[in-house]
């Protein structure tokens, strides 16, 4: 299972982080992940540091 | 504004969270604030037209990472801390009619995958020793926002159930050498009665020691501390499993089920916790079709739980009950 996460922060400064999942993901839910102006963040494993690698398999 | 305020009697931190007073309780049903956003409709939480699951930061948090002044001058007797952690909402599902049990596989082993990543992002935090995933389902149990969601606390202390279970399977595991989940389970596959579904991976049984008639835990066959242990093959058997139990309580007297889900599992203070096992209880309040477990004096004032049933009985109901949308 592929997962991509971007993560923004709110008008009042709450981070809010959107999931999507390429494989099942609509071609709306596809459009919309693409259009959120946040870089790609991988998944992060217990005791791993973060990337920005894009995909994550898990 | 929120803090801890030390209880000596109970030797347990009880969270101040005065400003959730006001927040948002039952709005009306044209104004769904975990709803996305549409084009020249009013702005909720999520600023996108749709999304698949998403988790922000509660607007009225009980804990924040950043803390001002306590309202209480702490005494030795009553400390007073910064109630410092995080709350979050998981949103797993757009749609205001849906709940977990409607999704497909799949979507539940997306949101394992999300719960996965939570656990080990807010791990990260300095301050957070203890993160609890779980879901308030139906107004029974109090929820104040009918759209289906999670939530996520990550505490800047272990909250006093996790400690006792941690602590009494510490003792279990010094005493036996065996960690105490395993060896409960293995009692109640030995017994048999009490299993409500399996696969290869999970067992989802009424523990003999149930406080609610249809009390269910979710035990992995293998010792796992945390979300994050299970592999790819494991998340699928506990989406499978998860979707199983849940779709057995909404079929059992045709309607959704509420309950609350709880996930337990090691802390995130940098200890060794090998020794405990990862689960999930799910605690439904009905004990028939219409009435209602309630924690009343023995269990509110004393803390001893009366369950009416017997849970070989109950799990012999939610065995029997189709793990499939009727």
């Amino acid at each position: 299972m592929r997962v991509q996460k971007k993560q923004i922060t709110k008008e009042d400064g709450r981070n809010l982080n959107y999931y999507h999942f390429p494989e099942t993901a609509t071609p709306e839910e596809k459009r919309v992940f693409e259009e959120i102006e946040a870089p790609l963040l991988a998944l992060r494993e217990a005791d791993q540091k973060p990337t920005t690698e894009g995909d994550t398999d898990v | 504004m929120s803090e801890l305020r030390w209880n000596p009697m109970l030797e347990e931190w009880v969270i101040t969270a005065t400003h959730r007073q006001d927040r948002t309780f039952f709005p009306p049903p044209d104004y769904d604030p975990l709803a996305p956003t549409q084009p020249g409709g009013f702005p909720t939480e999520i600023p996108a037209s749709t999304y698949e699951i998403v988790v922000f930061e509660n607007k009225f948090p009980s804990l924040r990472a950043n803390v001002g002044e306590a309202s209480l001058s702490p005494t030795e007797l009553t400390p007073v801390a910064p109630a410092q952690g995080v709350c979050e909402v998981v949103c797993y599902t757009p749609l205001l009619n849906a709940e977990l049990a409607s999704l497909p596989v799949a979507k539940v082993e997306q949101l394992i995958a999300v719960w996965a990543d939570r656990f080990a992002d807010l791990s990260l935090r300095d301050y957070v020793k203890y993160i609890y995933i779980f879901e308030n389902k139906g107004r029974e149990i109090g929820v104040t926002l009918p759209h289906p969601h999670g939530q996520i606390y990550a505490y800047p202390f272990i909250p006093h159930i996790a400690e006792r279970e941690l602590s009494a399977a510490n003792r279990h595991f010094e005493r036996t050498g065996r960690d105490l989940l395993g060896d409960i389970l293995q009692n109640e596959l030995e017994d048999g009665r009490r299993v409500v579904l399996e696969n290869a991976h999970f067992v989802a049984v009424v523990p003999s020691f149930a406080r609610y008639p249809y009390e269910v835990h979710i035990l992995p066959r293998a010792l796992r501390p945390a979300i994050t242990d299970f592999d790819a093959e494991e998340r699928r058997a506990l989406a499978e499993i998860l979707k199983g139990v849940m779709e057995k309580y909404n079929n059992l007297w045709n309607r959704s089920m509420p309950y609350i889900m709880a996930m337990h599992q090691r802390p995130s203070d940098g200890a060794n916790y090998d020794y405990y096992r990862f689960h999930i209880e799910f605690y439904p309040p009905y004990r028939t079709p219409d009435k209602l477990k309630y924690l009343a004096g023995s269990e509110a004032g004393a803390g001893a739980f009366i369950n009416d049933t017997h849970a070989e009985v109950t799990a012999q109901t939610l065995r029997e009950t189709s793990p499939h949308r009727i």
